[in-house]
C-alpha cells in the first residue's frame, strides 16, 4: 500500500492546522466553569454526573425524583455551608423508598477490591479504617465490617452493641445510596450531655462508610426492612442523610495482613499512608521487593493503599515507609499457599443478549475471501464495513478508498455508489486482482440479503472503472471463490452513552463456545467473565450491558482436536 | 513534604482533585480545544466536549494508578467525544475567533491565511478516521504509537488511515488524486 504521505502535504497540513487552530482561544474561564461543574456535580449526586441529561420516561415515578431532587438541592444546601455538619436530615418531606421499591439485587462497584474503607466514631469525629474485600465484591460488606469487625486503628470509639446492627443490603437507586437494614440496634442509647453528638457521629460513620463503599459523598438513605427508622433514639431516617463532612483522622498504619497472620496468594495489603510519597512494600525474605506501591496525588488523602501480589509460600515483611525511607509500620506474615482459583473469580457472570450478525468479506491472501461477522444493521453498513480495517492481519480492504454515497436495492440488483476514490490502493491490481477484490463486495451484499444478486457499482451515479480496472457498466454478479471465516473480534470503537458492548467475532476452526474476560483498563482487574455458544457458522455474538468506563476484552477459545488454542483481545470505552 | 489535607471538600477516598487536576489543565486545556476544534470545527462545541473529558477524569481519579495516565487519557476521551458528536449531529462549521493582526496583514499574508483555512477546511471532508489520525499526528504530535493507542487501532491502519487521509485531502484540494 502506498502508505508513505506526501512531505510537502504534510508540512502545508501541519503549518495550516498550527496555524489555524491557534487562532482558537477557549474562554478564559473555563477552569472556573470546570469547578463550579464538578462541585454542582458532586454536590448533587456525590459523583460526576453524565456530561448531558439522561433521557428518561416521564410519569408518575418522575414525580418522586423531582421532589427528591428538591430535598437533595436544599440538603446541599445545608451540608456545604457548615464544616461540621452531622448527617443531619433535611426538614422537607421527601422520598423514602419503599420496600417495593428497593432494587432487585445488589449494585456493584466497577472493580474488585483489596479493602474497603470503614469510618469509624472517633472522638471528636472520625478515623479511618480498612476491612478486607472478598469476591463477590458486594459493597454491602463494607458496612458489615463496620458493625462486625474490631477497629483496626487506634482512636476508634468500640460501639456498644454494634453487632446487633445487621445489613440487609446496600445498594444504589436514583444516585441516591441506600442502606436497607434487616435489624436495628433499638435499646442502645448514648447518654450525658454529649449523647446526642455522640449519636450522630455513629450514625456519621454509617453514612460515610456506605458511601465510601460506592466511592460518593451521599446522599445514603437508611432504611429498616425497607422503613424509615430512628438510629440511637436521634436520628431519623425518614429523609436522605449526607455525608456529614466532619473531621476525618486517618491514622499512618498498615492494615492487614496482621502481625504474624498466614495468609494465601493473592496477598491482600492495605495501609493508610501518611503523606504522599509514603510506600508500601512488600518484601520476601532475602529482603527483595515483591510489590510495591507509592502514595502519589491519586493515592493521596484518606485512599487506602491497597496490593494484591501473587507469593510463593514463606515469610513476608510488609513495610510502610516515609518519602525519606524511615520506617512508620511495619508487619511479618506468613504465606502459606494459594487460594483457590475458585476464590479468585471475577465479581459476576453476567447475563448477556443475542447480536444478530451478518458476513463481511475481505480479500485474502490466495484468492480467498476472509469472512468476518459484523453486527446486522443496515446494507449500507455492511458494505461500509468492507472499506473499514478487517480484524485478520493477512486480509486487505481495498475498498477503503472508495467512500461510500449509498446503497440501494432496486429490484433484482443492488446498488453501490460511491462519492470518490482516493486511489490507495494494497497493490497494483491487474484486471483478476480487480475483480477478486469486487467479489468482497458482491459476497458481502449476498450474504446480507441472504441470497446471491448482482451488484452495480457506480461512482457518482455513472459507471467507472473500479480499481482503475473493472468497467461497472454491467452489474457485477456473484462468482464462487474459496472463502474462509477468519479468527478474529470485533468491537466497536466507542460506546457514546452507557450501554451495552456488542462483541462480535469468528474462528477458523470450530468450537462449542469460546471464554470471554472483561478487565479494568485502568486497575487491570478482571470484572466479569462469560462463555458465549459459537454458531454452526463459526461465529459468536453478545452484548453485554457494562457501567461506563475503559475495558479490554479477552476472548479464549480452547484447544479442540486440531484447532489450536487461540486468545483475541481489544480495547473499548463506554462512555459516562 | 506535601501533607495530606483532610477531604472535607471532595469525595471520600479521593484526594484533593484540584491540584493535580488544575495541573492538568492549565498544561493541556487549551491545546486539547484545539484539538477538538480541528475534529469537529466548533469553538464552542469544542470547550464542551473537553469540559466533559475533564469531568470524566475527574470522576475516575482514584483509579488512576499513574498520573501519566491522566493525560493520555484526556486524548481518548477528547476524541471520542468529537466522534460521538460528530456521529450525532451536523458538523457546525465556524470560523476560529478572529485575532486582530499587527499591519503585516499584507496580502501575502491573506493568501497564506486563506490557503491555511482551505487546507484545514480540507480535513471536513475526510472520514472521521483519516481526520483523527492526521489531527493527532500533525497537529498533537502524537507518535504513530502513540496514535494507535488513542484511537486504539494498530500501527499499520495509523499508517494506511494517514496515507489515504493525505491522499484524499490532495483531491479535495484539487491535487493530481483527483477522480
Amino acid at each position: 500500500m502506498r502508505s508513505d504521505p506526501d512531505p510537502s502535504l504534510v508540512d502545508a497540513l501541519r503549518e495550516a492546522m498550527r496555524t489555524e487552530a491557534g487562532q482558537v482561544e477557549p474562554t478564559p474561564d473555563g477552569w472556573a466553569r470546570l469547578q463550579r461543574r464538578l462541585a454542582a456535580e458532586r454536590a448533587s449526586t456525590g459523583r460526576a454526573a453524565p456530561p448531558r441529561p439522561r433521557r428518561r420516561a416521564y410519569g408518575r415515578a418522575a414525580v418522586a425524583v423531582a421532589s427528591f431532587a428538591l430535598v437533595v438541592a436544599a440538603l446541599v444546601l445545608v451540608t456545604t455551608h457548615g464544616p461540621q455538619r452531622a448527617a443531619v436530615p433535611a426538614e422537607s418531606p421527601t422520598a423514602v423508598p419503599s420496600s417495593a421499591t428497593q432494587p432487585p439485587g445488589g449494585y456493584r462497584p466497577s472493580q474488585p477490591r483489596v479493602a474497603w474503607t470503614l469510618y469509624r466514631p472517633g472522638a471528636d469525629g472520625l478515623v479511618v479504617d480498612a476491612a478486607r474485600a472478598s469476591a463477590p465484591y458486594d459493597p454491602a460488606q463494607a458496612v458489615r465490617a463496620l458493625f462486625e469487625q474490631p477497629p483496626n486503628v487506634p482512636g476508634a470509639v468500640a460501639v456498644p452493641r454494634n453487632d446487633a446492627n445487621r445489613v440487609a443490603s446496600l445498594t444504589v437507586v436514583d444516585r441516591a445510596v441506600h442502606l436497607d437494614m434487616a435489624a436495628v440496634d433499638d435499646q442502645t442509647r448514648p447518654t450525658g450531655a454529649a449523647g446526642r453528638a455522640e449519636a450522630r457521629r455513629w450514625v456519621e460513620a454509617w453514612v460515610r462508610t456506605a458511601g465510601a463503599a460506592f466511592d460518593t459523598l451521599g446522599p445514603v438513605v437508611i432504611t429498616l426492612n425497607g422503613r424509615p427508622t430512628t438510629l440511637y433514639g436521634v436520628v431519623d431516617t425518614t429523609q436522605p442523610l449526607f455525608d456529614p463532612r466532619t473531621t476525618v483522622t486517618a491514622p499512618r498504619t498498615i492494615f492487614f495482613p496482621a502481625a504474624s497472620e498466614r495468609v494465601t496468594s493473592p496477598v491482600g495489603v492495605a495501609a493508610m499512608p501518611g503523606a504522599v510519597g509514603d510506600q508500601l512494600a512488600v518484601t520476601d525474605p532475602a529482603g527483595r521487593a515483591a510489590a510495591t506501591a507509592t502514595a502519589d496525588a491519586a493515592n493521596g488523602g484518606e485512599t487506602v493503599m491497597s496490593l494484591a501480589p501473587e507469593l510463593e509460600p514463606g515469610d513476608y515483611t510488609v513495610v510502610l515507609r516515609s518519602r525519606s525511607g524511615q520506617v512508620e509500620a511495619q508487619r511479618r506474615f506468613t504465606v502459606t499457599g494459594s487460594a483457590t482459583p475458585a476464590g479468585r473469580e471475577p465479581v459476576t457472570d453476567p447475563p448477556t443478549s443475542p447480536v444478530e450478525t451478518t458476513l463481511v468479506y475481505y480479500p485474502g491472501p490466495a484468492q480467498h475471501l476472509l469472512a468476518e461477522p459484523r453486527p446486522r444493521t443496515t446494507l449500507s453498513d455492511a458494505v461500509a464495513a468492507i472499506g473499514e480495517e478487517p480484524s485478520a492481519e493477512d486480509a486487505s480492504w481495498p475498498f477503503g478508498s472508495l467512500r461510500l454515497a449509498s446503497v440501494v436495492e432496486q429490484g433484482d440488483e443492488v446498488v453501490v455508489d460511491y462519492a470518490s476514490d482516493e486511489r490507495v490502493r494494497p497493490a497494483e491490481p491487474d484486471r483478476a486482482v480487480a475483480a477478486f477484490w469486487a467479489q468482497s463486495l458482491v459476497h458481502t451484499v449476498a450474504a446480507y440479503v441472504g441470497h446471491p444478486v448482482p451488484v452495480r457499482v457506480t461512482m457518482r451515479g455513472e459507471s467507472f472503472r473500479l480499481f482503475d480496472q473493472l468497467d461497472t457498466a454491467e452489474p457485477i454478479a456473484l462468482r464462487r471463490v474459496e472463502e474462509r471465516t477468519t479468527d478474529g473480534l470485533t468491537l466497536p470503537d466507542g460506546i457514546p452513552e452507557p450501554g451495552a458492548l456488542e462483541v462480535v467475532g469468528a474462528l477458523e476452526q470450530h468450537r462449542d463456545d469460546v471464554t470471554w474476560y472483561v478487565t479494568d483498563l485502568v486497575t487491570h482487574d478482571t470484572l466479569f467473565q462469560g462463555r458465549a455458544a459459537v454458531r454452526s457458522d463459526n461465529t459468536y455474538a453478545f452484548a453485554l450491558p457494562l457501567p461506563p468506563g475503559m475495558y479490554r476484552l479477552r476472548v479464549d477459545a480452547a484447544r479442540s482436536g486440531s484447532a489450536p488454542a487461540r486468545s483475541y483481545g481489544g480495547r473499548f470505552e463506554i462512555s459516562r | 513534604m506535601e501533607a495530606l489535607s483532610p477531604v472535607d471538600a471532595t469525595r471520600a477516598g479521593e484526594p484533593v482533585p484540584e491540584l493535580s487536576l488544575e495541573a492538568l489543565f492549565a498544561t493541556h486545556h487549551v491545546r486539547l480545544v484545539r484539538v477538538a476544534w480541528l475534529l469537529v470545527r466548533d469553538v464552542g462545541r469544542a470547550e464542551e466536549l473537553v469540559q466533559d473529558a475533564f469531568v470524566d477524569l475527574h470522576a475516575r481519579w482514584s483509579r488512576l494508578r499513574r498520573p501519566g495516565d491522566a493525560a493520555s487519557y484526556l486524548h481518548v476521551a477528547v476524541v471520542n467525544r468529537c466522534r460521538s458528536a460528530l456521529r450525532h449531529q451536523a458538523v457546525v462549521r465556524s470560523s476560529p475567533v478572529e485575532r486582530l493582526e499587527d499591519a503585516e496583514s499584507a496580502e501575502a499574508s491573506v493568501l497564506r491565511g486563506l490557503e491555511h483555512r482551505r487546507v484545514v477546511d480540507g480535513l471536513a471532508g475526510l472520514s472521521p478516521r483519516q481526520r483523527e489520525v492526521l489531527v493527532l499526528r500533525y497537529y498533537a504530535g502524537l507518535s504513530e504509537a502513540e496514535t494507535a493507542e488513542a484511537l486504539r487501532i494498530s500501527r499499520g491502519a495509523v499508517k494506511s488511515h494517514g496515507a489515504r487521509g493525505i491522499h484524499a485531502l490532495r483531491s479535495l484540494l484539487g491535487g493530481r488524486d483527483e477522480v
